[in-house]
């Protein structure tokens, strides 16, 4: 306890150099980088550029490792033996609820590893980015607010953006992916709204209006991630298994 | 279903012991909502509301100095209404809940603070040993909008969305949770009475349910985030700071036995694991 204790401390201090950190402008554009791409490619092909953020990464990875042993260690010394001791639910519940925890950061861990993300891909009517086995071509970008709001700063700009301001139903992209040389779908992409393909999205994340043009691009992410549905069904049943345990330990004062 | 118990009993008192009060001011703050704010609410308006909470806390606080307990229980009553206003009359001048200005949010976050005070200053088991310090608190907390813009944060089209609007009015009841949470734990600092323990146990109780609400809260921003930017969380300042908020709320969990052993030990590690969740929250992300 004592251990898990100081980890969890140890974890928030880190968390907080790193909010400092971030109010240094190299920190935050290699923490915009990292965060771009798939954190593995990050640390093979970049991170040597920022060895500040390295070290602070590696720092949280070895800082959560130790949360995710001292867990499995506190549950299978205290908890799991507790639970199989008493049948009550409190143990059981207790048990449940380090063990998602731990089966998220592992998700975590997982999303950081495998698949791809290739984000800030810009693309205009007609043209086309190639990825893995993949090919994929703008049919249309359909645009239909003032698009001399599109010139403006971020922050000017979504002060424009209001629901009359901008229609994201009417607002999209018209897409055709291609596998192999082979057409596999072609289908509309809106804002909140991606387009899946097994494990593969192709989310819209921006409409931008290119230099030296006066027709809007699109930014878009293209991920691969084989967890993220996993990681919403073991976060919910996180909150649920915490929610269930305040409720029996709700003691009267 | 303590908490709902709770929460009818204060009802029923409400009802039935201040009648005449009660009757009076509901009804004229449901009139006054629905057919005159829509109306004639301007930004303007809610800076004069916010100045008149402002006094109302100021004159509780004094009476709370003074010891007049009835009068702050009635007082208190008013600047609930006057929070609900604020609230109500947000969404009327903006077509939006509070999402992250201060000027709305802080307003939010005390209404939550302020209702669960009134409801714990019923009970019978250790009256009147949160509420002291509840307002000096809430005073403070709603002074701290002076430290940012009095103006409300523009619609924005992605606020149409339930889940983006749930990310937002989560994030504050949970803050308005712990801000109760950390009144009680406070109030077991200054305990004399050998109340102590319940005052930690009630901490301990908000403390968890303001997790759970934030966690929820951080559910549907990860999803908003996963629809928006292709990953169900980002590395950004917002999130470094999520994190921080959600790891302090366990430490009070999280406690070895050797940092427990008197009922003050824990309510000061508690309190200033709940003091930074806020400190966390009032920060720019």
């Amino acid at each position: 306890m004592r251990f898990a204790f100081w980890l969890l401390i140890s974890l928030i201090a880190w968390f907080f150099v790193g909010t400092t950190l971030i109010l240094s402008k190299d920190f935050y554009r290699a923490l915009k980088q990292m965060g771009d791409n798939l954190v593995f490619d990050w640390l093979i092909a970049e991170s040597h550029q920022s060895p500040l953020l390295l070290i602070w990464f590696i720092g949280l990875c070895l800082i959560g490792a130790l949360l995710a042993i001292s867990f499995i260690f506190c549950s299978y010394n205290n908890l799991f033996k507790a639970s199989k001791k008493q049948t009550k639910a409190k143990p059981v519940l207790l048990l449940l609820i380090h063990i998602f925890f731990v089966i998220i950061m592992a998700l975590h861990l997982g999303s950081m590893i495998w698949g791809y993300k290739y984000s800030g891909i810009e693309l205009t009517e007609g043209s086309q980015y190639n990825f893995d086995k993949y090919s994929l071509h703008v049919n249309k970008v359909n645009y239909v607010d003032d698009i001399e709001v599109l010139k403006l700063k971020y922050k000017e700009m979504r002060q424009y953006h209001t629901s009359e301001g901008f229609h994201y139903k009417s607002n999209y992209i018209d897409l055709s992916l291609f596998e192999n040389n082979t057409e596999i779908l072609t289908q509309k992409a809106y804002m909140l709204s991606p387009i899946k393909h097994g494990a593969l999205r192709i989310t819209l994340s921006y409409f931008y209006m290119p230099k030296n043009s006066d027709v809007p691009g699109v930014k878009v992410v293209i991920a691969k991630n084989y967890f993220n549905e996993l990681f919403f069904i073991f976060y919910a049943l996180e909150i649920i298994s915490i929610l269930i345990f305040l409720i029996i330990t709700w003691k009267k004062e | 279903m303590n908490l709902f118990w709770k929460a009818y009993l204060f009802w029923k008192r409400f009802f039935f012991v201040y009648k005449k009060y009660t009757f009076i001011s509901v009804h004229a703050t449901v009139n006054i909502s629905l057919l005159l704010l829509p109306k004639i609410m301007t930004e303007e308006y809610l800076i004069y509301s916010f100045y008149i909470t402002l006094l109302l806390l100021v004159i509780n606080v004094v009476l709370v100095i003074t010891k007049k307990q009835k009068l702050t229980r009635l007082v208190g009553i008013f600047i609930l209404l006057s929070s609900l206003f604020s609230y109500i009359g947000s969404y009327l001048v903006s077509g939006h809940l509070p999402v992250y200005d201060k000027f709305t949010t802080l307003p939010n976050i005390n209404f939550i603070a302020i209702f669960l005070s009134l409801l714990y200053n019923r009970t019978p088991e250790i009256k009147q040993k949160n509420i002291n310090i509840a307002w000096p608190i809430i005073f403070i907390l709603y002074a701290l909008v002076f430290l940012y813009k009095m103006e409300i944060s523009s619609y924005y089209y992605m606020y149409d969305k339930f889940y983006v609007m749930l990310f937002f009015q989560l994030r504050i009841t949970a803050i308005g949770i712990f801000v109760f949470a950390i009144i009680n734990s406070i109030s077991a600092i200054l305990d004399n009475t050998n109340s102590g323990n319940a005052l930690n146990q009630r901490a301990r109780n908000y403390t968890i349910l303001g997790a759970v609400v934030f966690l929820c809260g951080e559910f549907s921003g990860s999803y908003w985030c996963f629809l928006w930017w292709g990953d169900s969380w980002h590395w950004t300042k917002g999130f470094f700071f999520a994190s921080i908020m959600f790891l302090l709320s366990m430490v009070g969990s999280h406690l070895p036995k050797k940092y427990r052993k008197t009922p003050k030990q824990r309510a000061i590690l508690n309190t200033i694991a709940l003091g930074l969740i806020i400190v966390s929250y009032l920060l720019p992300h």
